[in-house]
C-alpha cells in the first residue's frame, strides 16, 4: 500500500512522535522514506549565502539544516530502519552532499531492500514539499502541526493544511500522535471514502492499532444509507485481511467526526473530488476539520503510481 | 475564509497597484508637474515593494524600469542609460572581488593572528574580533568579512562548547561582534557598502559635488574607531559573558589551523592585488572613476586565475545590482521631474513648523528618519530612497549638502534591530544559534550609542572639515 513515504521535518522536539511512527511504518509496509528538510532562503545580501556555508564547511561547522536532518537520522536509526554495517555505521549507498542550488541528499541503504534519504530543499515551505511529492512514487506525506493560534491560523491556516489541501499523494498530519488509540474512518460510500479504508487497513496492520468505522446520517432518513455504507466498508476491511468496529452516528458531518474522533484516534477521510472553484469559495469538510480537529489526519489519495514494486 | 487565505500572500502587492492606481488619478497638488507625480507613484509603491517585499526586490527593481517607460518619463533607451554608471560599475566589481576574497582561505590566517594576539580572555578576544572585523569590513565590504569570519566564530564556539556544554551568550558576543563589527565599518569608506556608492553618486548628479575615497575617509573613518570599543562594551553589558577564557578552545583551534602552514603565493597574490586597486581607488578615481579601478581589479583577478568566473557568477548576487542600479534610476528621476523638490519642500515647511529645519537640528532629524527607514528596508535602498530627498532638503534650506549625505548614507548604516536590517545580520543568524530578540536587544542599545557618535561627529569634527 505505501511505497514511499516523506517526513518534512523542522521542529524536532515536535517532530519526534512522527519520526517513530514514519520509521515503524516504513519498516513494516518495507516503504522508502525520506526525511525532508526546507530550509527557508536567507534574506538575499550582496553576496550570496551559500558563499557563507561552504566556508562552514570548510571549517568542519555544520549549517542548522544539516544539524536537523542529522539529529533526525539518529532518531530514525534508533527505530533499527537502518542497515548498519560492521562498525554499526550507515550504509551510504550514494550521496549529494552539496548546498549548491539548494539541493543535497544523503542516500541510506534501510533494512528489507528500503531507501532511507536524507534531503535537503531551499524554498518556500509548501511549495518544497509540493514539488517534492510531485514526484509520483510518493504516496504518504507525514507532517507535524503547531504554532500559530487565533487569528492569524484561521487567516492563514497551517503549512500543514496547505499541504494536506493541495498534495497529489495522501497526508498524515500529525496531532496528539501518542494519543491514538484506534483509527477512526470516515465512510461516505464514494470512491474517496473507499481509498480511505484501504489505506487505514495498511497503516492499522503495520502500527497494529485497531480499525472503527464511522459513517453520519445528516438527516434521520438518511440513516439507512448510512448503515449501508458501514457494511460496505466492513466488507472492504475484511476483504484485506482486517476487522472493524462500526459506529452510526446523526448530526453535522464535520461536528460528529471531531467529537468521536477526540484526541485519541487517526481520523481517516477521503478526499473529496471538489472543483477548485468550489474549494477557493467555500472549503471542504476535511478543511473544517484539520482547523478544528485535535487528531491526527489522514487525507488519503489514491496511488498514482503502478503497483510494481519499489521505486527509486 | 479559503478565499482570503489564497489572496493574503498577494495583499500588498494590491495594496501597492492599488495605491498607485489612486495617486495617478487623483488632482495633481500645487508645485508638483504631472511628470513629477508620475516618479512619485513609482516611488511610493516601490518603497512599499521594499518594505513589505511581496515579490522578490530583484522583480521591483525590474518594475521600476517597466514602470518609468510606460508611465512616459523616459524612452527605453533613457531609462536603460539611467540604470548603469560609474557607481554601479562599483558596486559589482567590488562585489566580485569580495567573492574572489571569500573563495581564498585567507580567513585561516585572520583567525590565526586574532587569536595570536588576542591571547585567552573573552572580552580581548571580543576585542580583537570587532576590530579585525571593522578593520578589514571597512574596505572589502561587510557582508565579505561577515561571510569569511563567521565560520572562525563558530569554530571557536564549538571548541568552546566542549569544555562547556551550556554555552549561550558566549555564542552571541562572537557573533554580534563579528557581524556588528562589520556593520560599524561599513561607513568608513567608499567601498564599506553599496549604499556608500548611492550616496556619491546622488551627490555627483543632484549636487554636483565630487567625493573621493580619501574625503569620504577623512570624514567617516574616525567614527569606525570609535565604534569599536563602544560595540564590546555594549556587547558585554547585554550578553555577559559565563567564561572569562577560552584557553582550552584556543589551543585546540590553535593546532588545527597552524598544521596549514603559512600564506600560499595565491593568497599573496591576493592580498597584493586587493591592496592595488585600494590604492587605484585613492589614487586614480578621480581620474577614471571608483567603478573601473572595481573592475579592473575583478578583471585581473579572472586574468590571473585566482577565481573562476563561475564561482563570481554564483557568489555574487546579481538581483542586489539591479536593485541598486534601479533605484538610482529612480532617485535621479525624482531629482529632474521636480518630484524630489517637491517632497522635500513639503517636509522642509513641516519641520520649520517645528524648529527643526536648520543646522544640527536638521542633522538629527534626518538621522532619526534614515534610522527608522532603514529597519524598514535594505540599508541600499534606504539611501536610494531617501538621498534625493535629503539632499535636495540641504539644497533648498542651505545647509550643507556634504553633512547631509553623510548623515543619511551613515545612519542607514545603524539597522541593528533587526536581522533583515543588514547582510551581516542575515549571515550571522543563518547560523542557527540566535533568536530576533537577541538582534532587538542589542541592537537599541547600539543604535543609541552609534547615533551619539555619530551626532558627536557632526558636531565637533565636521566642522573641523570645514562643513
Amino acid at each position: 500500500m505505501f511505497r514511499k513515504i516523506v517526513i518534512p521535518v523542522s521542529y524536532l522536539p515536535a517532530a519526534k512522535q512522527m519520526l517513530h511512527w514514519g520509521a515503524k511504518l516504513a519498516g513494516q509496509t518495507h516503504s522508502d522514506l525520506t526525511l525532508l528538510y526546507v530550509a527557508t532562503p536567507q534574506q538575499a545580501g550582496p553576496i550570496n549565502i551559500r558563499v557563507t556555508h561552504e566556508k562552514m564547511t570548510e571549517w568542519g561547522v555544520e549549517p542548522p539544516s544539516f544539524r536537523i536532518l542529522r539529529e533526525a537520522e539518529e532518531l530514525v536509526k534508533a527505530e533499527g530502519i537502518l542497515q548498519l554495517d560492521d562498525q554499526g555505521r550507515e550504509v551510504e549507498r550514494h550521496s549529494f552532499k552539496s548546498l549548491n542550488e539548494g539541493l543535497g541528499e544523503v542516500h541510506l541503504q534501510g533494512i528489507n531492500d528500503g531507501n532511507i534519504r536524507l534531503r535537503l530543499r531551499e524554498g518556500p515551505v509548501v511549495s518544497e514539499i509540493l514539488e517534492e511529492v510531485e514526484d509520483p512514487s510518493y504516496d504518504l506525506v507525514l507532517i507535524g502541526t503547531r504554532g500559530t493560534r487565533g487569528f492569524r491560523r484561521n487567516l492563514l491556516g497551517t503549512v500543514a493544511q496547505d499541504v494536506a489541501l493541495q498534495s497529489p499523494c495522501s497526508v498524515l498530519i500529525a496531532k496528539n500522535l501518542d494519543k491514538a488509540k484506534a483509527i477512526l474512518v470516515g465512510v461516505t460510500g464514494r470512491e474517496s471514502s473507499h481509498e480511505a479504508v484501504r489505506q487505514s487497513v495498511a497503516l492499522a496492520q503495520a502500527l497494529s492499532l485497531p480499525i472503527r468505522l464511522l459513517a453520519i446520517a445528516p438527516t434521520s432518513e438518511s440513516m439507512e444509507r448510512a448503515q449501508t455504507y458501514l457494511e460496505d466498508g466492513l466488507r472492504l476491511v475484511q476483504a484485506l485481511g482486517g476487522e472493524a468496529e462500526l459506529v452510526l452516528e446523526a448530526g453535522d458531518p464535520a461536528k460528529t467526526l471531531i467529537q468521536t474522533a477526540g484526541e485519541d484516534h487517526v481520523l481517516a477521510l477521503g478526499r473529496t473530488p471538489i472543483s477548485l472553484m468550489q474549494r477557493f469559495f467555500l472549503g471542504d469538510i476535511s478543511q473544517k476539520i484539520l482547523d478544528k480537529g485535535k487528531c491526527s489526519v489522514l487525507i488519503a489519495v489514491p496511488s498514482r503510481a503502478s503497483d510494481s514494486g519499489h521505486s527509486d | 475564509m479559503y478565499f482570503l487565505r489564497k489572496l493574503y500572500p498577494w495583499r500588498w502587492l494590491i495594496v501597492g497597484f492599488l495605491l498607485g492606481a489612486i495617486i495617478l488619478v487623483l488632482p495633481t497638488p500645487d508645485g508638483l508637474t504631472p511628470e513629477g507625480k508620475r516618479a512619485l507613484t513609482i516611488a511610493v509603491v516601490a518603497t512599499l515593494f521594499f518594505i513589505t517585499e511581496p515579490i522578490p526586490l530583484p522583480a521591483t527593481a525590474l518594475l521600476i524600469a517597466v514602470f518609468q517607460v510606460l508611465l512616459g518619463l523616459g524612452t527605453g533607451n533613457e531609462v536603460a542609460k539611467s540604470f548603469m554608471s560609474d557607481s554601479v560599475f562599483f558596486i559589482m566589481g567590488s562585489l566580485m572581488m569580495s567573492v574572489a576574497l571569500v573563495k581564498q582561505r585567507l580567513d585561516r590566517r585572520i583567525a590565526y593572528g586574532i587569536l595570536k594576539m588576542t591571547g585567552p580572555y573573552v572580552s580581548r578576544i571580543l576585542f580583537g574580533f570587532a576590530a579585525v572585523s571593522a578593520l578589514l569590513a571597512s574596505f572589502i565590504g561587510e557582508h565579505t568579512v561577515a561571510a569569511m569570519m563567521l565560520p572562525v566564530a563558530l569554530a571557536i564556539f564549538g571548541h568552546a562548547q566542549k569544555d562547556h556544554p551550556n554555552l549561550k551568550n558566549l555564542g552571541a558576543l562572537l557573533l554580534f561582534s563579528v557581524a556588528y563589527g562589520t556593520v560599524i565599518a561599513g561607513i568608513g569608506t567608499p567601498s564599506g557598502g553599496a549604499r556608500n556608492a548611492i550616496m556619491i553618486d546622488y551627490w555627483k548628479q543632484l549636487a554636483d559635488v565630487d567625493v573621493s575615497y580619501l574625503d569620504w575617509m577623512a570624514y567617516a573613518y574616525p567614527l569606525v574607531i570609535l565604534q569599536i570599543p563602544a560595540l564590546v562594551g555594549v556587547l558585554m553589558w547585554t550578553f555577559p559573558p559565563e567564561v572569562k577564557t577560552l584557553r582550552r578552545a584556543l589551543v585546540r583551534l590553535r593546532r588545527e589551523v597552524h598544521s596549514e602552514g603559512g600564506l600560499s603565493s595565491k593568497d599573496i597574490q591576493v592580498i597584493v592585488l586587493f591592496f592595488m586597486v585600494m590604492i587605484g581607488w585613492i589614487t586614480l578615481s578621480s581620474q577614471i572613476g571608483l567603478g573601473i579601478v572595481a573592475l579592473i581589479g575583478a578583471s585581473l583577478y579572472l586574468l590571473l586565475g585566482l577565481v573562476r568566473w563561475e564561482d563570481l557568477n554564483n557568489g555574487v548576487n546579481w538581483g542586489v545590482v539591479w536593485l541598486y542600479a534601479a533605484t538610482i534610476s529612480l532617485g535621479v528621476q525624482m531629482k529632474d521631474s521636480g518630484a524630489a523638490e517637491w517632497v522635500a519642500g513639503n517636509f522642509l515647511g513641516f519641520l520649520s513648523i517645528v524648529g527643526l529645519d536648520q543646522g544640527i537640528l536638521l542633522l538629527i532629524t534626518l538621522s532619526l528618519l534614515t534610522v527608522f527607514v532603514t529597519h524598514t528596508m535594505s540599508a541600499g535602498a534606504s539611501v536610494a530612497v531617501l538621498g534625493p530627498i535629503t539632499l535636495t532638503i540641504a539644497i533648498t534650506s542651505g545647509n550643507s549638502v556634504l553633512a547631509t549625505g553623510f548623515a543619511t548614507a551613515i545612519s542607514s548604516a545603524f539597522a541593528y534591530m533587526v536581522v533583515a536590517g543588514t547582510p551581516s545580520s542575515a549571515i550571522i543568524y543563518s547560523s542557527g544559534h540566535l533568536t530576533t530578540k537577541d538582534f532587538l536587544k542589542v541592537g537599541i542599545r547600539m543604535v543609541v550609542v552609534s547615533l551619539l557618535i555619530l551626532w558627536l561627529a557632526m558636531f565637533f569634527y565636521w566642522p573641523l572639515l570645514g562643513v
